[in-house]
């Protein structure tokens, strides 16, 4: 029993950050329709400028995440100003759009490797203490209490935005039917810069949670990106509550294959190992039996 | 109020709108009529900056409107109500009506009474207030995409089609909302294929056909002439030259 709540605790720690960052790309696919490709890459940016800002140069937490949030905020800010509404303005097709931002992904990636180290083990202390709780036989650290607080509370902070300020409204209309919220007078061209700003915040949040815990190393955007990515088609594109529940749903999967796998192929076969692989699969799965992803709601257009 | 003279508008290469010149006067509801794809449309979407591939000038109130982005004509007070409703579909009844007047960037409390207006006005949307607005009726849907348009409270309102696809019934809503409008002094350029209504309650009417004006006047007199009768009229030839 007592490994049973270890893997599900850590699955739901897992699950937090996969759920961040396919909140990161579901934002962006809402308001542009674009899958934005770099989107680990802020998750690997958030993390290294915090080791950069906590160990190199000693500044306090606070302004560290401050910093570092900011920073690859106005990156994908700028992501969108400088590449995308440029690709737009000539009247870029969508898929051109996605391909500038693979362009990006491995634009940030050599960026990252040139300006910061190569070093894969790079981390910096936990926020608080390395203290270690146990909860009914299982045991975490203080890291995984502060990654699943802040997920939870940021996760909070996005859907109240959406539901109840009249900007988070507005970027739905614009996902809705951007014509119509053209001629209500909303600024199309601004909602898609926050958009774009606010996928950059939960990347650079979510990065700097984990790092205390698993390092940043500057290769490991495609790793977080094709996570975040699953959880978001599987919460059915545009679904924040889908990309969350999603994002848990893989963490946990992952957990149980790791802890459960090996056992239940009566060790032939190194199942651990692949875990990555059986979650591919198991999304490949769902989308062959249900391809508009497990949270669609019902089409609501009548003519 | 609002004037336009010789405009020409582009799809990429293909000329949509050959030296277009209209006016519109203050509390004067006027109607473009012509068939499908005459331009009709165009001309509105060209006066919300929707199309900003024209050439030609357009003043509203003395502005000059060439330079306007779509945002800001909004902000002037110019509200376009789309063809084919265009409403939020996935948005509540409630919500589609209170991004209506993001334009205006009222209080919350202010939105409310305005929408409680609209709800007197429009007494169907009070019941259907928190539905999903794809889950409305083509003609609920209209009338709501009406009302969304009125909480951005116009000076001048352009209407595109408002009774396309609608059963007769509701034809007839629509018809009579205008006519509560019109009684209110609201200035109106409204697009209609359905020439009989339209000529009914506006004041002036264009007609256009391929992207030109081809003949302008006031509906009263538009209404007696004959090739006017025989082609948006659908009266026959042999009953008008028998």
């Amino acid at each position: 029993m007592s490994s049973f709540i270890q893997y599900t605790l850590s699955g739901l720690v897992t699950g937090s950050i996969y759920a961040l960052i396919a909140l990161g790309f579901t934002i962006i696919y809402k308001s542009t329709n674009i899958i934005n490709f770099a989107q680990g890459n802020f998750v690997v940016l958030g993390g290294m400028l915090a080791i950069y800002f906590r160990e190199q140069l000693h500044f306090d937490l606070p302004l560290t995440i401050l910093l570092s949030v900011t920073i690859v905020s106005l990156i994908s800010f700028l992501l969108e100003f400088i590449a995308i509404r440029q690709c737009k303005k000539r009247k870029a097709k969508l898929l051109t759009l996605i391909i500038v931002t693979i362009g990006a992904a491995i634009l940030l990636r050599g960026l990252a490797m040139a300006l910061f180290w190569k070093d894969p083990g790079k981390r910096f202390p936990a926020f608080t203490s390395d203290a270690i709780i146990t909860i009914g036989g299982a045991n975490i650290v203080t890291q995984d209490v502060w990654i699943f607080v802040v997920t939870l509370v940021t996760l909070f902070l996005v859907v109240l935005f959406f539901e109840f300020t009249i900007t988070g409204k507005s970027m739905k209309a614009c996902a809705s039917n951007k014509k119509a919220a053209m001629l209500m007078g909303i600024n199309v061209e601004k909602m898609t810069s926050i958009a774009f700003i606010l996928s950059g915040m939960l990347g650079a949040i979510a990065g700097i949670v984990i790092t205390p815990k698993l390092g940043m190393s500057y290769d490991s955007g495609i790793f977080w990106g094709i996570k975040g990515f699953c959880a978001a088609v599987l919460g059915s594109l545009g679904n924040l509550i889908g990309a969350v529940g999603c994002g848990m749903m893989l963490g946990l999967m992952e957990a149980y294959v790791i802890g459960y796998g090996d056992i239940a192929t009566f060790h032939l076969f190194q199942v651990s190992n692949y875990k990555e692989l059986i979650v591919i699969i198991f999304m490949l799965l769902i989308l062959v039996i249900k391809p508009e992803g497990l949270f669609a709601g019902k089409t609501t257009s009548r003519v | 109020m609002l004037y336009i003279k010789n405009l020409n508008a582009f799809y990429d290469d293909i000329q949509a709108l050959r030296n277009v010149s209209l006016h519109v006067k203050e509390g004067e509801i006027v109607a473009l009529i012509g068939n499908n794809g005459a331009g009709k449309s165009t001309i509105l979407n060209c006066i919300s900056r929707i199309i900003t591939s024209v050439n030609g000038s357009m003043f509203f109130r003395d502005q000059d409107m060439s330079d306007l982005k779509y945002n800001k004509a909004v902000d002037l007070g110019i509200v376009h109500v789309p063809e084919g409703r265009c409403i939020f579909p996935d948005l509540s009844v409630w919500d589609n009506l209170l991004l209506g007047s993001y334009s205006k960037r009222e209080k919350l409390s202010t939105c409310k009474k305005n929408i409680n207006k609209i709800f007197e006005m429009l007494p169907l949307l009070r019941k259907k207030k928190d539905q999903a607005g794809g889950t409305l009726s083509g003609g609920e849907q209209q009338i709501l995409a009406i009302g969304r348009g009125l909480m951005a409270q116009p000076e001048i309102m352009l209407l595109d089609e408002p009774s396309m696809g609608l059963a007769p019934i509701f034809i007839n809503d629509v018809f009579g909302i205008l006519k509560q409008l019109k009684e209110q002094g609201k200035t109106i350029l409204i697009v209609e294929q359905n020439a009989q209504k339209a000529l009914e309650i506006a004041d002036r009417a264009y007609v256009i056909e391929t992207g030109s004006i081809i003949l302008e006047g006031d509906t009263d007199e538009l209404k007696t002439n004959q090739e006017i009768k025989r082609a948006y009229l659908g009266k026959g030839y042999s009953e008008i030259w028998d």
